[in-house]
């Protein structure tokens, strides 16, 4: 089994291969996403179009089979010639392995260098190694919504008087962010995730980063959460920050920090800024690199 | 100098609902491109557009980056969500599911406008009615 799955039973699929006249393709790849819950990809050759649909093997598997073998069966009866559709089982996997390969140390700010788990790396003086293997989840350092949050916990801890001692980071992904702050100083660390795959990552990183007593990861509602923190990190999307932001601001303690990121151009920053400016919250800086927004906000004192 | 191309991606997936599970995992992971990285970009880009499916298109670089552009929804999901059904017909013959008026497919067709390889709205208007009728729906004036 794949390391990636060791905290749960890998899942299946059923693939379905379905090759079909140009003119059926939307209507068909309309009603297999509708059936399966999943999208589909199309490959195109010749005057023909190949769909390829994934079901998975859950608990509703038998009736949406039924509904499959349905919409063929009515398929070919509209078509001189009946179509063929393949059905193989598709094992869940690591599908980034192959990436992984081309995933080399990178240096994010003048102190903080992220590495893969797997490779050696020789750190300069004061120069901060966070080592991460995403596995499947969100934070390599390479997007820039990292890199942005990235740089501001590392100018809090390196620029501030007062520097957090404890933190919270909310969408942890591969708690790249929260190892960065406890490297740095924080004291306490919490990450959260609502995706058990990347509680798994985030957890087994933090193990390679000798950093289990001062960060703890788990799937916890940020709702549920006791206290509050001199720094919050939330690095997702704009949605979701809208839709956390109440809670979010919550959790910072008086004149702490909040760091935003996932934001993607100027009117999502626009957007994000206009929920919370009924906020008890200063917008201390804006940073921006290849169209992705980072925010850095102070909570009343 | 222009990166070398080395592959498309063609993927129809629910607006900011991208996840590393299929299509996407396989698809990507077989080119070696970095599968979260499209997530996040793909959902940031997307999440506004509700429950729709959208279409994407990866080009795959040789140096194992790649670009993506979104499209419009296709002409069948519009069309469903238009006329609140869910579910076409499979024999259009035997079975028509709906009827939908010629000023719907013309909201359609200017909605599709930007990704149908149609010289007019007129010529557009006809791609979509090929698909209400491929669907079952049964195009009125």
């Amino acid at each position: 089994m794949p390391e990636t799955f060791s905290h749960r039973p890998p899942r299946q699929w059923l693939q379905i291969d379905l090759t079909l006249p140009g003119e059926l393709v939307d209507y068909v790849g309309h009603e297999l996403t509708r059936i399966t819950g999943c999208g589909v990809q199309m490959i195109s050759h010749d005057n023909q179009e190949t769909i390829i649909a994934y079901l998975e093997k859950d608990r509703d598997y038998a009736e949406a089979r039924r509904q499959i073998d349905a919409l063929v069966a009515d398929l070919n009866s509209r078509l001189p010639q009946a179509l063929q559709p393949s059905f193989t089982t598709l094992l869940e996997e690591n599908w980034a392995e192959n990436w992984k390969k081309n995933y080399r140390p990178s240096r994010i700010t003048e102190t903080i260098t992220v590495k893969p788990t797997w490779q050696e790396y020789c750190p300069g003086e004061g120069e901060i190694v966070i080592a991460i293997d995403p596995g499947m989840a969100f934070g390599t350092g390479l997007h820039s919504s990292t890199r942005l949050a990235l740089t501001y916990i590392d100018q809090l801890y390196r620029q501030s008087p007062h520097q957090p001692r404890t933190v919270l980071d909310v969408g942890t992904g591969t708690a790249i962010l929260a190892l960065a702050a406890a490297k740095l100083g924080a004291q306490q660390v919490v990450a959260i995730d609502n995706d058990i795959d990347a509680v798994a990552a985030a957890r087994e990183n933090i193990k390679q980063n000798h950093e289990t007593g001062r960060v703890v990861c788990s799937a916890t509602d940020l709702a549920e959460l006791e206290g509050n923190f001199d720094l919050v990190i939330a690095n997702i999307t704009v949605d979701v920050l809208t839709a956390l932001s109440a809670a979010l601001v919550k959790k910072i303690a008086a004149g702490g920090h909040l760091i935003l990121a996932g934001i993607l151009g100027p009117e999502q920053a626009r957007r994000l800024t206009r929920t919370l400016q009924d906020a008890p919250l200063t917008l201390i800086h804006t940073r921006t690199e290849e169209n992705w927004y980072s925010l850095l906000l102070q909570k009343s004192p | 100098m222009a990166k070398q191309i080395t592959g498309y991606i063609k993927l129809q997936i629910q607006a900011g609902k991208a996840n590393p599970s299929p299509p996407v995992g396989p698809a990507l992971g077989q080119h070696g491109l970095n599968i979260m990285e499209f997530c996040k970009a793909f959902n940031a880009q997307t999440q506004d557009q509700g429950d729709l499916t959208i279409p994407v298109v990866i080009t795959v670089y040789k140096d194992k980056s790649f670009s993506f552009i979104t499209k419009t929804p296709p002409a069948t999901t519009l069309l469903f969500k238009k006329l609140g059904i869910s579910k076409g017909s499979g024999n259009p013959k035997k079975e028509r599911v709906a009827k939908v008026k010629r000023e719907q497919i013309r909201e359609i067709a200017e909605i599709k406008m930007p990704d149908l390889n149609a010289y007019d709205i007129e010529a557009a208007m006809k791609t979509v009615e090929g698909s209400a009728r491929s669907a079952g729906i049964t195009v009125v004036d």
